[in-house]
Order: structure tokens, then C-alpha cells, then sequence
């Protein structure tokens, strides 16, 4: 498999409100596999968002060096973001096609691809109405949708279920797994719930609270479908848990 | 089946008050108008005329502002450069403009050119400084996601900046517009134009009663504008960028 994103001895630090300096990353060494679902896990302030931020190349302000594979344009990156981000000033048909929109890419096909995906993932009936109009788990649905849209090689997804009710979150978990199935998008997604992490990840970057490193990278063995009832998921769940430092 | 005949009722129901409403924003003014020439023997063509051209200086000059307010807004709320430019701004805010009449008479003549260039210098800073606002509140993962998916250049402005500015367009463009129904009556006075509300309350300013009724007609109009156009326009941008 090559290696689309290669990070090197990546740090960053932030001034806090009294001037001191504060370490989000210290010296982190990465690489994303071609076909990767890599999970961020990690409690809250550990720096998982940070750097996701700088792979997407949303954050250019780090120390170390960051390699994406050759020809991979960031022109190919979707993200998804926990707030949903969504113009309150566009449909959702808009929303979704933004992309396109900036690449002046809005052909007839693509405005049958967006279509197509509109139907997928079930907004054929919200496609004209704003984002006010829906609740949560349409409007995580429509952040997914825009970033499909562009055809990407990568989607990075920020705690995108966290502020969703769980029984919608478990749908769009299982809808996001059976898309990076379909699709063959690599993934790379943030979260702090290790259940979450084992049920989708095939990689799994623990991060530890305040270090700003990762502690190891596991390669989840577990078989597809996850049987999140299994013994072996809830041990893999107890020695994730027991390598995390809070 | 209930609920949805009531929501109907409803709808037909606030469209008609509306309609109502708006005819009377609209004729009440011209009728006390009518009155008022009647009562003050003031031919209506003069009248009309009068409003009129104080009228079409605010429409001008109200529409260079917003061009240039939210144009400079634009390029200089973000950045490096906005640490220059927005205390500059405030300076240039507080400048007494007024005090530069006489001058602008002088270098520019006793003409349309001078009362609009100083209507901008009335509305132009409340408009600026609205949109800045705005442009500054814009939530940063809307930005990141205009970033992430390479929205740029004009399609940046037409899809994201501008409609994140409309209320503060329309808040800044309501208090300019205030500010330019004060500005205008002063400015066309110490220029001495012919015409307009200015020349019309100076010729007057010996009858309290023709003032005073002047006045309330002039306040007529705003509110007229205010209720028409600006209020729905300011509702309408909210729940533009509401969540």
C-alpha cells in the first residue's frame, strides 16, 4: 500500500492567555496508508484535532516535515466537521456542491453524481431547504455529502458523530464504514470514544492526555462485521483503555 | 387537518394585514403631504419636488456608500493589514467633516456633488464599520470549510463572504441612513442649494407650525422606509445566517 501522508517530528506549540507556552505536539511521527480507516483516539486536549487540522493542511503553522503522496492534490481532501460547518445560507443541495462550485467542475454528470449521493445518503427530501430546517444527524449527513461530492482520496472526519444522539450515531457509523467499503476512500477520523475507534478504525493512533504524542499505533485484527458484543472487542476496548495516560 | 386549515387561515390572514399595512405606509404620507401643501399654500409640484431631490441625493450617495463600506470592509477587516487600517478608520470616523463644508464649497461649487459627497461622509462609517463586524463574528469553521474545499477569488465573495455581511450591510446601511436624514437638511442649508428639504425648513424657519409639520412628514417618510423596506430586509438577513 503507498503512503499518502507521511509526518515527520511534527510539533506545535500555542501561546496561552498569560504568554506561556504550550505544547499541542511534541515531535509526532505518522503515516497514512492508501485504504487506511485511521482513527485519532484520544481524550479531550491531547492534540488528536490538531493534528488532523495539519493533514488536512487547514493548519500550515507546525514545526517538522509533512509529505503527501506524489500527484495527491489536497484539492482531494473532504472533511467533515463536528459542528457540521454547514453555509446557513445555502440549501443543502448548495452545501453539498460547494466544492464543485469552487472548481467550476459543475457539469451536468456531476450535478447527477451530487444527485446520486443526495439520494444515497437519504436528503432527497431536504435538498432545497437550509440547514436550519434539519436536525442533527441531516445535517452530519449533509457535511458527509459535501465532502463525497468532490470524489476524494481522503475525507477527514473531526468527532463528526459527538453531537449526535447515539441512535443516530450508530446509523451514520455504520453508514460511513459500508461507504469507505464501497468507495475505497481512505479515512482519517478523530474521536474519544474507543468503541467508536475499534468498530471502525483498521488502525488506531492512541494519544495520550496533554503529551501531545502517540503513544502506539494499533492494527485492529478484529474481523469485519465488528461484533461489538464479542469478547474480543471488549478486551481489545480494555487494553486500548490501558494504554491511554489521563 | 384542523391544524393545517388554522395554519392556512393564518397565512391568507397575515399576507392581507400586511398588504394593508404597506398601502397605508405609503398613503398616509401622501396624504398628510397633500394636507400640508393645502395648509401651507405650497404649490405640490414645489413640494414633491423638494422631497424628491433630498430623496434621490440620500438614494445616491446611500448607494456609493455601500459599495465603498462593504468594498473597503472586505479588504481591510482580515489580515495584517487591518491592524493599520481599522484604528485608521476610527480616526478618520470622529474627523468633524462638517467643519470641511465651507471648504468643499470652495474647491467643488454649490452643487449636488457636494451635498452627496457629504452624505458619504455620514453614512459611510457606520456601514463600514457594520460589515467589519460582521466579517469579523463569521464562525471560524465556516471559514475552514470554504478553505478546505478551495473556495476563492469571486465565487469566495459570492457564496460566502457576501451573504455572511448582508446584516451587517443592512444593520450599517439603517443607521447610515439615519444619520444621512440629519446630515442632508444641515448640508444642503450651509451650501445653499435651491432645492430640496434643506432650502424648503429655511424658508420656513420664522413658522413654527409649517416646521414643526415639516418635520413630522419628514419623519413620515423614514418610518415609511424603515417599515417597507429596511425591517423586513434586517429580519430577512438574520435568519439568512441563522443555524
Amino acid at each position: 500500500m503507498s503512503i499518502l501522508i507521511n509526518q515527520k517530528n511534527i510539533s506545535k506549540t500555542y501561546k496561552d492567555f498569560h504568554g506561556r507556552q504550550f505544547h499541542a505536539l511534541r515531535e509526532v511521527n505518522l503515516e497514512v496508508e492508501e485504504g487506511d480507516f485511521f482513527m485519532l483516539l484520544g481524550p479531550s486536549g491531547c492534540g488528536k484535532s490538531t493534528l488532523l487540522r495539519i493533514m488536512s493542511g487547514l493548519d500550515s503553522n507546525f514545526t517538522g516535515s509533512q509529505k503527501y503522496m506524489e500527484g495527491l492534490d489536497k484539492k482531494e481532501f473532504g472533511f467533515v466537521f463536528q459542528q457540521f460547518a454547514l453555509l446557513p445560507w445555502l440549501t443543502v443541495e448548495e452545501n453539498i456542491s460547494i466544492g464543485l462550485i469552487a472548481k467550476g467542475n459543475l457539469t451536468k454528470e456531476k450535478k447527477n453524481e451530487v444527485s446520486e449521493i443526495i439520494k444515497s445518503l437519504g436528503l432527497e427530501k431536504v435538498a432545497t431547504e437550509y440547514p436550519k430546517e434539519l436536525s442533527g444527524g441531516m445535517k452530519q449527513r449533509v457535511g458527509i455529502a459535501r465532502a463525497l461530492a468532490i470524489n476524494p482520496k481522503i475525507i477527514f472526519l473531526d468527532e463528526p458523530f459527538s453531537a449526535l444522539d447515539s441512535f443516530t450515531a450508530k446509523i451514520l457509523r455504520q453508514e460511513l464504514l459500508t461507504m469507505w467499503k464501497e468507495k475505497k476512500i481512505t479515512i482519517v477520523m478523530v474521536t474519544h470514544n474507543t468503541e467508536e475507534a475499534l468498530q471502525l478504525g483498521s488502525k488506531i493512533g492512541i494519544m495520550s492526555s496533554h503529551l501531545g504524542k502517540i503513544d502506539e499505533i494499533i492494527v485492529n485484527t478484529l474481523p469485519q462485521p465488528r461484533e461489538l458484543r464479542s469478547q474480543e472487542f471488549f478486551k481489545m476496548v480494555d487494553k486500548i483503555e490501558s494504554l491511554i495516560k489521563i | 387537518m384542523a391544524n393545517s386549515v388554522k395554519h392556512h387561515h393564518h397565512i391568507v390572514y397575515k399576507r392581507h394585514w400586511h398588504m394593508l399595512v404597506t398601502l397605508l405606509l405609503i398613503v398616509v404620507p401622501i396624504i398628510f403631504f397633500l394636507f400640508f401643501a393645502e395648509f401651507t399654500k405650497i404649490t405640490i409640484n414645489t413640494l414633491f419636488a423638494d422631497i424628491g431631490i433630498s430623496l434621490i441625493r440620500i438614494a445616491i450617495a446611500f448607494f456609493i456608500s455601500i459599495v465603498l463600506g462593504w468594498s473597503l470592509a472586505v479588504i481591510f477587516s482580515k489580515g495584517k493589514i487591518s491592524t493599520v487600517a481599522l484604528p485608521l478608520f476610527d480616526v478618520l470616523q470622529s474627523v468633524p467633516t462638517f467643519a470641511a463644508l465651507p471648504l468643499a464649497v470652495i474647491y467643488i461649487g454649490k452643487n449636488d456633488s457636494t451635498v452627496i459627497l457629504f452624505l458619504v461622509l455620514a453614512m459611510l462609517w457606520p456601514i463600514l464599520f457594520s460589515v467589519i463586524s460582521s466579517l469579523k463574528l463569521i464562525k471560524n469553521e465556516y471559514q475552514e470549510a470554504v478553505d478546505i474545499y478551495g473556495l476563492k477569488g469571486f465565487k469566495r465573495l459570492r457564496y460566502f463572504t457576501f451573504p455572511a455581511s448582508v446584516p451587517g450591510l443592512i444593520t450599517g446601511s439603517i443607521v447610515g441612513l439615519g444619520e444621512a436624514w440629519e446630515a442632508i437638511i444641515a448640508t444642503e442649508i450651509i451650501i445653499g442649494m435651491q432645492t430640496g428639504l434643506g432650502p424648503f425648513f429655511q424658508s420656513f424657519s420664522n413658522n413654527p407650525k409649517i416646521t414643526m409639520f415639516g418635520i413630522l412628514g419628514v419623519l413620515m417618510i423614514i418610518f415609511a422606509i424603515n417599515k417597507i423596506f429596511l425591517l423586513p430586509l434586517l429580519d430577512k438577513s438574520h435568519s439568512l445566517v441563522e443555524e
